[in-house]
This record gives C-alpha cells, structure tokens and sequence, in this order.
C-alpha cells in the first residue's frame, strides 16, 4: 500500500517532550485512507491492533497496590491513583499464579513476560528466555507488514546487570541469546523509526539491495553445511537483512520532527523526559503504523539505578530490600512508574484514529519481575490490561482477583485480543488453554 | 570413536588424589530447596541438573562426588574425542580487532557495538550460542558502510586494500582473492567470487565509479556471515568425526585465542602454503604467535573474561556511600590486574599461584590514593605494598573487592561466591524462589552489627543457611577492606573479624586465605579448564575430560599461564573436533 505524503497542518500537531518544544508530530497518515464508516481501512481491512509491554523493575508495594473492591465498580488503590484518567480503559488482574524456576529476578521476567522458566547459562542468576516474549509472539503475527516488526524502548539505563545473562538486559526476545535490546535514547529511536540515516548507499537503493541479496546468498550457502543450532543462527541472520531491507525506503506520509537530544546529565540523569520522549515515540510508531508491538522498559529486571528523582542517594534495588517500615520511597517509585504509564494510555487516547483512539485498538501489557521489592517473591505479581485491543478486552474494566490461576491465561486473552490466532500459551508447569475470560469483552 | 593421542591415554591425571576430605564436609543439609553443596560448575562432564544442582553424572549429595575436577573416573578411561564442530561468532571486541589489524589505526571503528553477554561465565562461549539479532545487524550495516566508504575514499589505504586500479575484473578478482580472502579469514570459493564480482559489476555501473563499486563489495564482505562468523568444521566434503580442522580453520581458532584477533600474515601465509599440516609446524607457529605484542592484547582480553572483569567499566558502588568512585575508578581497578598478570606471563611466565600472596602491585594515582600508598612515578608503576600490611596479592585489588561488591556495602557472599565459581570451579545455587530475602527492620536499620553479624543472622534461617555456609566463610576474609576496597579495621564501633575457613581449613585473615589458595588442589585444574573452555568456546563433555586432565597435570602442579596456552594451543586435541 502506499500512502502520500501529507502536509502538516495545526489540527495534527501534536504536544509532547521536554518543556512542551518537544516531539511535534503531524500525523494525518492513516486518517487519509479510512473508509466512510472510520473503523476500518479503505480497502475494508480492519484498523492494525497493537500489543504493547510496559515493564518495570521491582514490583509494587502489595497492600498499597491492590484494589480493595471487585469487579467493574472496584476502587482505585493508593498506587493505582495516577491510572484513574484512563480507568475505564484499566483491568487489574491480582491473585494469578506463576510457577517458575530460577534465580530471583530471572524467574519472574522470563515467565510473566514468556510464560515459562528461564533458561539457565551459568547458575540460576545467569540466564536467557527459552521462548520469544509476547510482544514478540504478537509482531510474529501483527508485524510483518509494518517497518519495524517490532519497537524496543527503554527508559532508565544505569544499574543494568551485563553478566547475568540477556535476562537483565532486555525484556524482549526471539528466544534464546537473542535479545531486542531497547533503545534508551529517544533521539536515535527516533531515526531508527522515521530514516534518515545517512548511509553512502542512500542515493542507490536498488544498491543496498544487492548487497543484502549477497549477504543472504552468503548465508544460505553457509546454513547447507551447519547442524541445527547453528541454522537458527544463520536463521537470524537472514531475519536480520529482511529486516533492514524492509526499513531502506523511508517511511511514507508520517512526517514528524525529530526529538531535541536529551541533555544527559550523569548524576541526575533526565528519567521523565526521557519517559515521556519515548512514550511520544510510541504513539508515533502506533499511528503511522511503524509498528504494532512494541514494548517500554521503564527499568530492566534487578538494575540497581539510583533514581535521584524520588531523593534517593542509595539505589532503588538496595532500598527495596531495606527501606524499613511503610517504604514510602519504594512507593514513589512504583507513582513513577504508574504516572509515565498514565502519561502513554493519555498520548493514546487522546491520538484519534477511525471512529476512536489508538488506545481502543492497543492492548498494554504491564507487569513487573517480583510481586514486592522487599522479598522479592513472585506470589501475587502485578498485572496491568490497557487499553480495549480492538474490542477484545472488557469496557469498562474491572479489578479481578484470581485464585491462583495462571498468568498465562492473561497472556492469551491479550495475544487473541489483538489477533493472534493460539489455542494455547505457556511451558508445563503454566500453560493456559484458554484467557482470563473476566478481563474479556463479554 | 578412537584414540587420538597414545601419550595422553596413557599418561593418567597426578592431582586427582589431592583433594581434601574437607570438601565432603562441605555439604550441608538441604533445606528448602536450596542444594546445600556444591557442584561442578556450570555443567561440563555430563548435563547440568536445573537450578545448578549436580547433574546425573554426579547426583547426589556428597560433595566431593558431585564434583568431578580434577576429574571423576572418565566414561571410557583415557579416551579423547573432541566436541562438536560448528560456527563461532566473533565477538564485539574480535570483530573491532581483525579489522584495526588489517585496515591499520587510521580507519575509524564503529563504536556502539554492545559488549556480548557472558554464556556459563564466558563470552567466549557466546560465540557458539548467540547468534546476531536485528538490531546489532543493523548496527553492523552501518558501520560496514563507514568503513569501506573510509577504506575507498582515502587513496594511500585504498591501495593498500586493493592494490591495483579499480575497474578491470582482474582487479576485483586480485582485491577478492587478497583482502576479501584475509577479511573471512579463508580463500573465497568460485561461487562466491561469482556473486562478489557480479555485485561490484551492478555497483560500478549504477555509480559510474570502479572504486564505489568496489565499495559496495566491500561492504557485503562485512556484513557477511563468512565475516562475522568462523567455521570450525572441518574440510567441506569431511564426514563423520572425529576431523581434524582445515589450516585456514586451525589458524583462526588459534589466533583467536591467543590474540582476540585474526591470523597474522606469516600465520596466514603458513596456511596459504600449507606448511600447518604437521605437529612441529603447528607448534612452532603457536611459540611465534605467543611471542607477538598481539598474545599481549589476547592475554588480556582472555583474562578479562575469565575473570570477569568486563562489568568494572561502570562501577555500582553509590557515590554517596563511596565518595572515592569516580568514572574512571573502575577501568583503573581492571588495569591493575591486568598489568599484575601480564608482568607474571610477559616474559616471566612464573606459577600464577605466586599471584595471591605477592606484595607489590601496578596502581596509578586514583588507585594509590585508594590504597593509601604512594603515588607512582608513572600510572601502573610497579609499586611494593608493606609486606608485613593488610593487602596482597589478586585478591587484595579493587577489581575483585570493588568489582563483588554490593552498591553500598561488602558483600562476604559475592566474595565468597567469586572464589569458588572462579577461581575454583564450583558452582553455588541460587537462592531457592521460596526465600524471603526481606530484611527484617531491625537489621536492616541495625547500626550495632557487623555485616558479618548480620550474615550469621541471616544464617539461622535454614534455607538460607545452607548455600551461604559454602561462600560467606571464604568471604568474610576480605572483610577488612570496604565495599570499594578501602582498609578498615573497625566496621559498627567493633574490630573487624576476617577469619574464617576454606573447605575445613582455617584462616585468620586475607592474606591467610590467598596461601591457602595458592595451595589449592582444585586451583590449577580449575584454571586450566577454563582456559580450555574459552579456546573451544564450549563447555567441555566427557570425552574431552582426559585431554584437559593431561594437560592440568603437565606442569606438576604449577599454573604456568602461557605455558599451559602453548601446550592447549599446539595440541593434536585442539586442531580435532566432532561432527556438528
């Protein structure tokens, strides 16, 4: 399909980032090509459903997290205060099970971001996932027609573990040793997003081509001669140069100015800007249609940052185990947290698309690593649902509280949500045949 | 199967007996799930059991059965086959180093590239597990783009590269035959010469210009598996195992280990003629090798790895904790040990054993400072510590007592862990999902006890208490020096308490525990098998058991470094592998 380019006009500008100069954004893109009835494509293909993770270390604080009444009529809780705009667009699931085995941290990524154990590399605290996580289960599904097949954000870089395994280094994954690691710079995402990089083979096209075409046949003649590991690898490889093949035509009708480079200052580094940069980028990337599964790291599993922000002078992981009493600053973090995931459902809702808004056709999947900083178990993890996923997902939400069932029943009713066509999710000791019908559209 | 190696069949391992009784005493109670003993690490020798409890080969719960090194009887005593062939990945640093040894210092290198993951300890085992995903592989285009579009614009390195005037197909074919062959490490096959020549024949004509032509090619060649993998497979038409590697395979295996880069041009020069096919060519190769600035770089990239101390580019210790860090106190702390163990290996060559109770050092001023010593003359001067003081040896150095650390305070458990995973070989399970690693208030707020107080406390819980007791004993040692490795002699208003013991045997502080070290059985086979993990870029299986037994025992019980390089690098065993 081809789309024109459109001229920015004032309706289509868009706030956002730094000190209100930030990311403008003019993106009639997929308004052009609605039908009559603005809920589907012109050609009578449906609007694109998304599927987002947003992921952040360390967990929550149980008793202050979760709602203390049921159902579609439940009470916001203390940390789920700053999601009140978006409420009807919010399910909370507590009480799901997940049942994983591995260093702490490690168990409770792997599982509640791929449903299974981690794969261990060296011990129990250096591993890498078995399986791909969901956002890519979904972009195997819902990506392959977009420039990126899948878009990786990050927020927080500092603290982050490099000898534990690719666990601690990216939420997302093709499987085993193959993270997507995020990008924490929003200026580079950016690029990555809309082109622009200057390359020599730039002015020939059909150029770059040819080169990636030698490559591939490199490969292909490599791969006759491996075992099977290796023709994963090699696999990879080919993936790879699909990939950048697919981004070497810059992308049509989004036309969009680059974010200011995000002064970095090392000890007070600038977290919610660069939240709220890479949040623009993500509803960016949704409505240009640059992606349809991405996923947001706000802090990557058993990082160790000091977020100066909250008044910390010691770091955010040491804190959890030790701040006594009430944690109030183990608090602040997870009202962070909650307030920059408020801010991306708010830059959804309030981008229209078709009849609606992208937040109708998305479903975010939020969560952490551990249910509590302070002992760092898994029982009772929180479990964020945003966003209506096409109608899939329950209108207005609700709070369900789970007897211990699995988590990936959660992961199904989100993956089917946005079009993923699987009878069932999970390892052994997890799987799932069917969603967590409560937080589904009746 | 079959023998490869009469010699090593024959010769049987001398240190196996030497292991203390002590360490069946190690095992503890299992509690809770956490398998209070320790087992071989990582796996090797038979498959790893989950959660690093023993495998089957060494189920159940004496210690000293669980853990085969110097080595439990091989399946088939004596035999060696070697492990299976396949492709490594150049790492990061691999990639970066080839191309400055073949482009020369004035090309600039990309920067960005992320540092590999460790695989079961080892980067150099990510290079036969990970493969290259999207992002990095745009992050190669890249810079693959950069360095020939550098490569191709500046005429002295143009011609170097190329050697001939761009346009003709027989300077393409000599460009292809000379560089492209040097830059994958192998001569280009005819259809692989079809498909480079067709390339820089589509990219001349579309530009116009012979020279982009040839940059396009080049370009391919960078971005090509052929690059940025190596094969160790054997000739092509090779079947069944085990087989030995082609020159071309063999010389980069052994380049790579002894210099993190590609083959030198005598290297490349002796496959070309194919004068590696004996033993004597082999190993006269491997003393040449060893002997050139760049066994230098690959020493320290190697023991960057196998000490792990790549994460010491960022120090997590708390400025406001340790107002001594700095951005660059890390990197320094690195140097340190390396420069201590490169003037062991470079030209000494001395028993690595000496390396724990020695009593000088190479610090620069930042680390003096650290230290409480002297400035030097010039950063990383040999300088004497007191020999009578508190620091000595690898294990005083702020790498290991800054670099296992908590961010805000020591960590016994870290330490302890390091010693034995490192340096020993043993491999400490995880806390088990079920511990509540909550620190009750009082403790935590506790300005009356000691780290080692708290850690006893800690102890009484059983499910703890049974993996801490393998480590926190070892750890508490080093107690002495603070969580950035300042001396202290008091912590909490008390003296500090750095005694303990290792595997039954006591000692008062951490110098006792670095002669204590030094004299470990498992220490020089530990050692060694990590040396031959890192050159195979796997884990060993059994089979390759009785090679590395031979060669642990090669130097009666010293621990030549570069010794025990040559002898891996020069060995029938090592130009072997399996089928992939």
């Amino acid at each position: 399909m081809t789309i024109g380019r459109h001229q920015l006009d004032r309706r289509s500008v868009l706030r956002g980032g730094v000190g209100g100069a930030a990311v403008t954004l003019g993106l009639p893109a997929l308004e052009a090509m609605l039908g009559p009835h603005g809920d589907a494509l012109a050609a009578g293909t449906p609007l694109p459903r998304r599927l987002g993770v947003f992921f952040w270390a360390l967990g929550v604080r149980l008793k202050l997290w979760i709602p203390a009444t049921e159902g579609a009529a439940y009470a916001l809780s203390e940390e789920l205060a700053p999601l009140g705009p978006y409420k009807d667009y919010l399910n909370v699931v507590t009480g799901m099970e997940v049942k994983s085995l591995g260093g702490v941290h490690h168990s409770g990524t792997v599982a509640m971001l791929s449903g299974t154990s981690p794969l261990e590399r060296g011990g129990a605290v250096n591993t890498t996932f078995r399986q791909r996580s969901i956002d890519q289960v979904a972009a195997a599904a819902i990506g392959s027609g977009t420039r990126l097949r899948s878009l990786e954000l990050g927020v927080i870089r500092d603290g982050i573990l490099k000898a534990e395994g690719t666990t601690t280094r990216a939420i997302s994954h093709n499987g085993p040793e193959s993270p997507n690691l995020p990008e924490f710079d929003p200026a580079a995402a950016f690029t990555r997003l809309i082109g622009g990089e200057v390359r020599p083979g730039e002015s020939a096209l059909p150029l770059r081509r040819s080169v990636l075409d030698t490559v591939r046949a490199d490969a292909v003649a490599l791969r006759a001669r491996v075992g099977a590991q290796d023709r994963r690898r090699l696999d990879e490889h080919l993936d790879g140069l699909r990939g950048i093949e697919r981004r070497l035509e810059p992308t049509p009708g989004c036309m969009a100015k680059a974010p200011p480079a995000v002064a970095m200052n090392a000890a007070m580094p600038p977290w919610d800007d660069i939240a709220r940069l890479q949040c623009d980028l993500i509803t960016l990337a949704l409505q240009c249609d640059l992606a349809r599964a991405f996923s947001l790291g706000m802090s990557m599993p058993s990082s160790d940052p000091v977020l100066w922000n909250l008044g910390e002078t010691r770091d955010h992981h040491t804190l959890s185990h030790q701040e006594p009493g009430e944690q109030p600053t183990i608090n602040a973090g997870v009202l962070f947290y909650m307030k920059h995931l408020a801010y991306l459902l708010g830059r959804l809702k309030e981008t229209p698309e078709g009849s609606g808004n992208l937040l109708d056709s998305t479903a975010v999947f939020g969560t952490s690593e551990v249910a509590e900083g302070k002992g760092h178990s898994t029982v009772n993890m929180p479990i964020l649902v945003a966003g209506r996923g096409g109608g899939a997902l329950r209108y207005p939400g609700v709070h369900f509280k789970a007897n211990k069932e699995s988590i990936c029943k959660v992961h199904l009713s989100v993956l089917r949500a946005v079009g993923v066509p699987i009878s069932e999710f999970g390892d052994a000791r997890n799987r799932a045949t069917e969603g967590c019908t409560a937080i589904e559209a009746a | 199967m079959h023998e490869l190696n009469p010699g090593i069949a024959r010769r049987r391992p001398t240190t196996r007996a030497a292991l203390p009784r002590a360490v069946a005493a190690l095992t503890l109670a299992t509690a809770f799930g956490c398998v209070g003993s320790i087992s071989d690490a990582t796996g090797g020798r038979g498959a790893p059991g989950p959660r690093g409890a023993p495998g089957p080969a060494g189920t159940g719960s004496a210690g000293a059965g669980a853990d085969p090194l110097p080595t439990g009887p091989p399946a088939t005593p004596g035999l060696f086959a070697p492990g299976p062939g396949g492709l490594r990945r150049l790492t990061s640093s691999q990639i970066l180093n080839e191309l400055r040894d073949l482009l020369g210092p004035t090309v600039v290198l990309p920067s960005g590239l992320e540092p590999d993951a460790p695989v079961q300890g080892l980067v150099a085992i990510a290079g036969t597990t990970a493969g290259i995903p999207e992002r990095m592989l745009e992050k190669l285009e890249t810079a693959a783009y950069d360095i020939a579009r550098q490569v191709m614009n500046g005429p002295a390195l143009r011609q170097a590269v190329v050697g001939c005037a761009p346009g003709p197909d027989d300077c393409t074919r000599a460009f292809l035959q000379k560089f492209g062959a040097r830059l994958w490490r192998r001569p280009l096959e005819a259809a692989e010469f079809d498909r480079y020549l067709a390339l820089t024949h589509t990219a001349t004509t579309q530009t116009g210009d012979p020279a982009r032509g040839l940059e396009f090619a080049l370009t391919a060649l960078l971005l090509s598996p052929n690059f940025l993998y190596r094969t160790e497979l054997g000739p092509p038409d090779a079947k069944g195992a085990p087989r030995r590697l082609d020159a071309f395979e063999w010389a980069s295996r052994v380049s790579f280990l002894l210099t993190d880069g590609a083959p030198d041009a005598e290297l490349w020069a002796a496959a070309l003629s194919g004068t590696l096919a004996g033993p004597d060519q082999r190993r006269r190769q491997v003393e040449r090798v060893l002997g050139t600035p760049a066994a230098r770089r690959g020493l320290r990239v190697l023991l960057t790895d196998i000490l792990r101390l790549a994460d010491l580019d960022e120090l997590r210790q708390q400025i406001a904790v340790f107002p001594q860090k700095t951005a660059t106190l890390g990197r320094s702390m690195r140097e340190e040990t390396l420069r201590t163990l490169e003037d062991l290996v470079f030209p000494r060559d001395a028993d690595l054993r000496g390396v724990f109770d020695q009593t000088f050092t190479f610090v620069n001023a930042e680390l003096a400072k650290l230290y409480g010593l002297p400035a030097p003359a010039k950063p990383y001067d040999r300088i004497a510590l007191d020999p009578n003081g508190p620091r000595a040896g690898l294990l005083g150095q702020g790498s290991f007592l800054a670099g296992r650390a908590s961010p805000a305070a020591t960590s016994p458990t870290r330490r302890g862990k390091y010693v034995r995973e490192v340096l020993l070989c043993q491999s400490i399970p995880a806390p088990p999902d079920n511990a509540d690693m909550a620190i009750p208030d009082d403790l935590a707020k506790s300005q009356a006890l000691t780290t080692r107080g708290k850690l006893q406390i800690h102890r009484a819980a059983p499910a703890c208490a049974a993996c801490h007791a393998l480590v926190d004993p070892i750890g508490v040692a080093f107690e002495a020096f603070n969580g950035i490795g300042v001396y202290r002699t008091t912590e909490a208003g008390q003296p500090i308490d750095a005694s303990g013991d290792l595997d039954g045997l006591p000692f008062k502080d951490a110098r006792g525990l670095g002669v204590l070290l030094a004299a470990h059985p498992r220490l020089g086979p530990c050692v060694t098998r990590t040396l031959y993990r890192y050159g195979v870029g796997r884990v060993e299986g059994a089979a390759e058991g009785p090679f590395i037994d031979e060669l642990a025992a090669r130097f009666s019980g010293q621990i030549p470094l570069r010794g025990l390089l040559l002898e891996l690098a020069a060995a029938d065993a090592f130009s072997m592998v399996g089928a992939p």
